[in-house]
């Protein structure tokens, strides 16, 4: 017996697709849905001189001594964008340092945008001209990086690589179009494992006036749920570290100081030899922030949030709900679904050539997935990382990254809903 | 509280401890820190020069181990132990056990029970040992006979601190200072007199900002001590007292070539006229003392690599024709993250009364080269430094 024939067809729609990809069907709806979001580029004059450090747009002022320390950083914008300001969306994101509570008694300071951990939700429709305005307020480098995006090269956050990291302080002005359709996220590419871990990270959503999705799937209502984790002593010390660290290498930089080695950062391969060769010590050798550890998880999170505090997925009998999954973590996790099937419908924000029935699914890090739930089995079920020390708080089960699909007209027969300690 | 006195104490705590410790437990912080001394000193006494040579001297090793607990309310009660290998010649020989502390804090309150260093410490100097200069800026013990180095730096207190921005404190303590005038036994245990009250005003600045910030302490403290003559016959009915400040700043802030200062002085108003028949009589007098110092320090790409400084200290009796001068200079140099190899030369010179007294020549020439490792770690870190810069600067989140 196949998945769809198992799977009772419903009137929703639902299974119109099921049943086109037990047939065979989905073979010749794929090459549909590809042309009908082709993969966009931007409009890109041929280089004559390939890049290198130092080109305008994204050179660092006085290299070799400070770091540019202007207001705001403006690199050079996409030749095909326009240059009337209201043809854009915008958006203004500042990073600061928040208190946030992950649920009752585990609370941290952490890295936020627009103090919401995680990030406010950036939606736009496919093609829009995107002007993001990212202010550092805090005392490190940061950067943003479009996870998913065919932003233009120097938009991309890489610092030391694409851009300089926007300096404490400092607003670095991001303009690229929305594209491709999809599920995707951003987050701070600087320091990546602690800023990601610390909620520098949120949901972009780029819809389209013909969603393919909803097209086959006639949802109304769609959740995000943005998988993390955290180690939080080890965010609390590094952050802690970083800070101090940053505070003396802002001193330097005003000083004029030749920051390079400092900041272990090379024009190549060769100069970084070079400087090991004249006794430079590589960080990884000789930590210049305490210790470094590897991480020991304590606390998973589902927008920020751990069981009990999850978000709840409502959802009424026959009602199609769309909820996108973002892994924005660095583990693994495996969202189980009971007393239901879901439909996978999108992949990194890719419409699937087909989509695949299932009640659990493997989200690796960095990865997006939109998932379809049918409201045909009233209840109250449980929506969790099945790999199960993930959902728990400080290691007691049940927490983490467990919440519930719960239908609104359901009553249910036994009353107690939240339980913290089995 | 001697050494002995205390184990009876520590074998209850160990004892009991499996007693209360149940199922519930839950692990505690734990961190653990010490310093592995190991130097070649060699001192030269007198006109003639006479020289003493220690091939190996190990004496100021210490480990200390600390405990603590996030309480119901977050505040944090944590335990402390500690031990030091003391001096050979020390009749305490062979280890000291300095620390048997319980202490609880909130963000603006830390109330310290038993046995640890003096609060009255401001700033340390740059000087390979903490006693290097014991005479010029610690508030002496006047209820020692023998002139121990732990019986001016360590005390069984009960100390209150009150804090503001984690920088600003206000301490009231009193102290129970080891009293082997008695017996003039210099192992005797010590009384839990609270003979020894004091309190201070401080600015500490966050240890994460020392190199960015300019003022990094600065400090005034008052100490009295009781006098009356069944703990001291020298001190009939007197009260001695001392008054401390101390000051430490950077003169020039850089992470990579730091140049600070550091600044202490003390007048103690202690028994005047009276003669001196042993070194630790000196100690009960009455003196205005203090000590500069200048340190270089080299931390290319953020490594701390390379240290200089040169302390000045002095002392002068201010009721008898009696002085103290000494130089410090010392250079130390990192072999890596924990290992230092420093080198060390002391010169003093003691003028009037006190160059007449025992073991206290006019002049002393010290030099010593010694290898330091040093450490500190923390486990299971579940809760946070009190004055993290997290907590200082941000929001104040004790345990997470």
């Amino acid at each position: 017996m196949t998945d769809s024939e198992s799977y009772r067809p419903s009137r929703r729609g639902l299974f119109k697709w099921g049943a086109a990809a037990a047939t065979g069907l989905a073979a010749s709806l794929a090459p549909r849905v590809a042309s009908a979001h082709p993969m966009p580029t931007h409009d890109e004059p041929p280089r004559t001189v390939p890049p290198r450090y130092g080109l305008e747009g994204r050179q660092l002022e006085n290299r070799g001594r400070g770091m540019d320390m202007r207001p705001v950083w403006e690199p050079t914008p996409p030749t095909d964008a326009p240059r009337d300001e209201s043809a854009y969306q915008k958006f203004d994101i500042e990073v600061g340092i928040v208190e946030h509570e992950y649920l009752p008694g585990i609370r941290a300071n952490v890295l936020a945008f627009n103090e919401q951990v995680p990030g406010p939700v950036i939606r736009v429709r496919e093609g829009d001209w995107v002007r993001v305005d990212f202010k550092n307020s805090t005392d490190l480098m940061h950067t943003i990086h479009w996870h998913g995006l065919f932003v233009p090269e120097n938009m991309d956050g890489v610092p030391f690589v694409t851009q300089p990291p926007t300096m404490p302080g400092q607003t670095f002005v991001y303009r690229f179009r929305a594209l491709p359709y999809g599920t995707h996220f951003y987050h701070c590419h600087f320091g990546t494992p602690l800023h990601m871990q610390s909620a520098m990270h949120g949901a972009f959503i780029i819809e389209s006036d013909d969603d393919p999705v909803r097209r086959q799937f006639p949802y109304d209502r769609e959740y995000t749920l943005i998988l993390n984790q955290q180690d939080t002593a080890m965010v609390r010390r590094e952050l802690r570290h970083m800070i101090a660290r940053m505070r003396e290498r802002i001193l330097l930089m005003r000083r004029g100081h030749n920051m390079d080695r400092v900041l272990g950062r090379f024009r190549n391969v060769d100069a970084f030899l070079s400087a090991i060769r004249d006794g430079w010590i590589p960080p990884y050798r000789q930590s210049r922030r305490g210790p470094p550890t590897s991480p020991q998880y304590n606390i998973y999170t589902m927008n920020g949030k751990a069981y009990p505090m999850t978000p709840i997925l409502r959802i009424r009998r026959d009602e199609l709900i769309r909820v996108r999954i973002i892994n924005a973590g660095a583990v693994e996790h495996y969202m189980h679904l009971h007393g239901h099937d879901f439909w996978e419908v999108c992949r990194d924000g890719a419409v699937l050539p087909h989509a695949f029935r299932g009640n659990t699914i493997p989200i690796t890090p960095g990865r997006t997935h939109d998932l379809i739930i049918e409201g045909h089995n009233p209840g109250e079920w449980t929506f969790h990382d099945h790999a199960t020390p993930r959902a728990t708080n400080n290691g007691l089960y049940p927490g983490g990254i467990l919440t519930i699909l719960q239908y609104e007209d359901f009553e249910p027969e036994y009353p107690l809903r939240v339980a913290t300690d089995e | 509280m001697s050494n002995r006195a205390l184990l009876p104490l520590v074998a209850f705590a160990i004892a009991l401890g499996p007693c209360v410790a149940s199922a519930q437990e839950f692990s505690p912080r734990w961190q653990l820190s010490g310093r592995g001394l190991l130097s070649s000193p060699l001192t030269l006494r007198g006109d003639s020069l006479d020289a003493d040579w220690d091939i190996l001297d190990f004496a100021d090793t210490y480990i200390n181990t600390r405990f603590d607990n996030a309480l119901f309310d977050d505040t944090i009660g944590g335990f402390a132990l500690g031990v030091r290998i003391t001096d050979q010649d020390n009749p305490l020989w062979p280890v000291f056990v300095y620390q048997v502390e319980g202490a609880v804090q909130s963000e603006h309150v830390v109330v310290q029970a038993g046995r640890s260093r003096r609060p009255s410490l401001g700033v340390m100097m740059p000087t390979l040992r903490d006693e290097d200069l014991l005479e010029y800026i610690f508030p002496l013990n006047p209820y020692s006979v023998a002139g121990l180095e732990e019986d001016v730096l360590f005390t069984d207190l009960l100390a209150v601190t009150l804090r503001a921005d984690f920088r600003w404190h206000a301490q009231l303590f009193l102290e129970s200072l080891r009293n082997t005038t008695r017996t003039g036994s210099p192992t005797d245990p010590a009384a839990l007199d609270p003979n020894s009250a004091g309190v201070r005003l401080f600015f500490d600045e966050l240890p994460a900002l020392a190199r960015v910030r300019f003022i990094k302490h600065a400090e005034v403290g008052f100490l009295a001590q009781r006098a009356d003559g069944d703990f001291v016959p020298e001190l009939q009915d007197d009260v001695m007292w001392q008054a401390i400040g101390s000051f430490s700043a950077n003169l020039y802030p850089d992470p990579v070539n730091l140049l600070d200062v550091r600044l202490a002085g003390l007048y103690q108003h202690g028994v005047a006229g009276e003669p001196w028949m042993s070194t630790t009589d000196q100690w009960r007098g009455r003196y205005v003392s203090g000590a500069l110092a200048l340190r270089y320090l080299h931390a290319p790409y953020q490594l701390d690599r390379f240290q200089a400084s040169v302390t000045v200290a002095m002392r002068q009796f201010t009721d008898r024709e009696a002085r103290a001068v000494s130089v410090v200079p010392n250079i130390l140099y990192r072999l890596g993250q924990n290992v230092d190899l420093f080198l060390q030369y002391i010169f003093t010179y003691r003028g009037g009364d006190l160059a007449s007294l025992p073991e206290s020549p006019e002049q002393e020439h010290r030099i010593e080269l010694a290898f330091s490792y040093h450490f500190s770690v923390s486990l299971n870190d579940t809760i946070n430094l009190p004055r993290d810069l997290l907590n200082a600067d941000y929001n104040y989140v004790p345990v997470n």
